[in-house]
């Protein structure tokens, strides 16, 4: 029994410790935060370890990674947000989306340097990104996924994927080249119609 | 193709997720289009952003090895679960089992406990008496209680005087101890057998136990013996003599 344990823990971090870096990235493009990055990636490979069962071999070991972490990644903001006393919390679908707000953000230490790492008008921009295009998007150019995937990942349409990844960059580059505000929740309010 | 078609269509045809039939006619009104050439550039200046801070930031060095302790230490939580829901419940269970089955055996092959202890009955006994080689004399207490296999607990009868004492061996290998007493008290010399085993050995019939002083004891008679039997210090006491059944009883109301 000690054995069998021993080899799924190797067998585990033979499959998942290359993908870190990966995990880091992505959560430090989302949250803007070293430690609050650290602590997702720790959370996420101690979640995703005491799930391994469910990890069927032969699928895509990096979109089930993405899509724990992904939820790690809900879950802080979920308590930045109970730290937030401007925020309302009304209900799941909006929260994420008011998060996105820089307001809270922009003079943390933390997010001006990660803004001098990523790029202070991008990391802006992004994260004035609603999440349901925003996730796709980091996918799709952190990760280099394929629509297929980021589907599977985020348990969307692939047509989906394709719409919110064409509204995303088209926010991103109106906020990025021509320097206009868009009302992005209405963008999103019609993604979510289609 | 015209603009309104092309320009949804322009990221799947950079990210290479269009069929080739549908990316020809995209690219063909790309060549054409200013508007969609326009679209297309901003694409490209917005990817080569992505492309330069993709590599920021480099994770920290030591982030992997905090992930490798998390894991052993989990692992270890796992294990202490597995030997606390299985391995302990089992190796109890096992332990219990090889404890019932030991004691089984210890049991079954102790005669001297339990319904497998040999018995004998007041009628064998007395038939016993008149011959010699089923008794084998022993004088020592202690080697007395060693053959028979239980310690003695002596009983003392007034006016009774013990004059040998031994073992009786019976053919299912049941040893008792049997004490000789002689006594003048009635005008001549009678003697009083009393045998002495653990308690239950000894089976006999006859009238139903009466109470004499705090015994309960059974009364009967071989040919001209009678006997009283009763248990006492966890012990069976067969007392024999041809004797009156009162008198019999007397011995055994002033026995002590």
């Amino acid at each position: 029994m000690v054995n069998l344990l021993l080899s799924r823990r190797k067998k585990f971090e033979q499959l998942t410790c290359p993908l870190g870096p990966h995990l880091f990235r992505l959560a430090y493009w989302r949250l803007a935060n070293r430690q609050d990055a650290e602590d997702v990636v720790q959370e996420t490979y101690l979640r995703a370890y005491r799930s391994f069962d469910t990890f069927q071999p032969g699928t895509n070991i990096k979109g089930w990674l993405v899509r724990i972490q992904l939820n790690v990644i809900n879950d802080t903001l979920k308590k930045r947000l109970k730290q937030v006393d401007t925020i309302a919390i009304d209900d799941d679908s909006h929260e994420f989306e008011q998060l996105q707000s820089p307001s809270a953000s922009l003079q943390d230490p933390e997010f001006q340097h990660a803004q001098k790492e990523i790029g202070p008008d991008l990391l802006e921009a992004l994260q004035q990104l609603p999440t349901s295009l925003l996730y796709p998007l980091l996918l799709r150019e952190l990760e280099d996924m394929t629509y297929q995937e980021i589907a599977t990942t985020l348990d969307i349409p692939s047509g989906t994927v394709m719409s919110r990844l064409f509204r995303a960059r088209k926010v991103l580059r109106e906020r990025l080249v021509k320097r206009e505000k868009v009302p992005i929740q209405q963008e999103v309010a019609e993604d979510e119609l289609q | 193709m015209n603009c309104s078609d092309a320009l949804p269509l322009l990221d799947p045809l950079y990210d290479g997720a269009l069929d080739a039939a549908t990316a020809t006619r995209v690219l063909d009104h790309v060549k054409g289009c200013g508007q969609c050439q326009s679209e297309w550039q901003e694409m490209e200046e917005l990817h080569t952003r992505f492309r330069d801070a993709r590599e920021s930031p480099r994770m920290p060095v030591d982030l992997m090895s905090k992930v490798g302790d998390l894991l052993k230490a989990e692992e270890r939580a796992e294990r202490r679960l597995v030997l606390k829901r299985y391995v302990y419940p089992v190796s109890l269970v096992a332990t219990a089992c090889v404890a019932a089955v030991v004691g089984f055996m210890l049991v079954s092959r102790a005669p001297q406990f339990g319904t497998a202890v040999a018995t004998t009955s007041a009628d064998i006994l007395i038939d016993a008496l008149g011959s010699e080689r089923s008794i084998r004399r022993v004088a020592d207490k202690d080697e007395l209680g060693q053959m028979a296999g239980y310690d003695m607990k002596f009983l003392r009868i007034p006016d009774w005087h013990m004059v040998s004492s031994g073992i009786y061996r019976g053919p299912s290998g049941t040893a008792i101890a049997r004490f000789d007493f002689i006594s003048t008290q009635f005008g001549s010399e009678r003697r009083l057998i009393c045998y002495q085993a653990r308690q239950g050995m000894i089976r006999a019939s006859g009238t139903p136990r009466t109470t004499i002083g705090n015994k309960r004891v059974l009364c009967g008679s071989h040919g001209k013996f009678r006997y009283a039997l009763w248990s006492q210090n966890d012990r069976d006491y067969l007392f024999i003599a041809a004797l009156p059944e009162r008198q019999l009883q007397d011995v055994v109301l002033k026995t002590e």
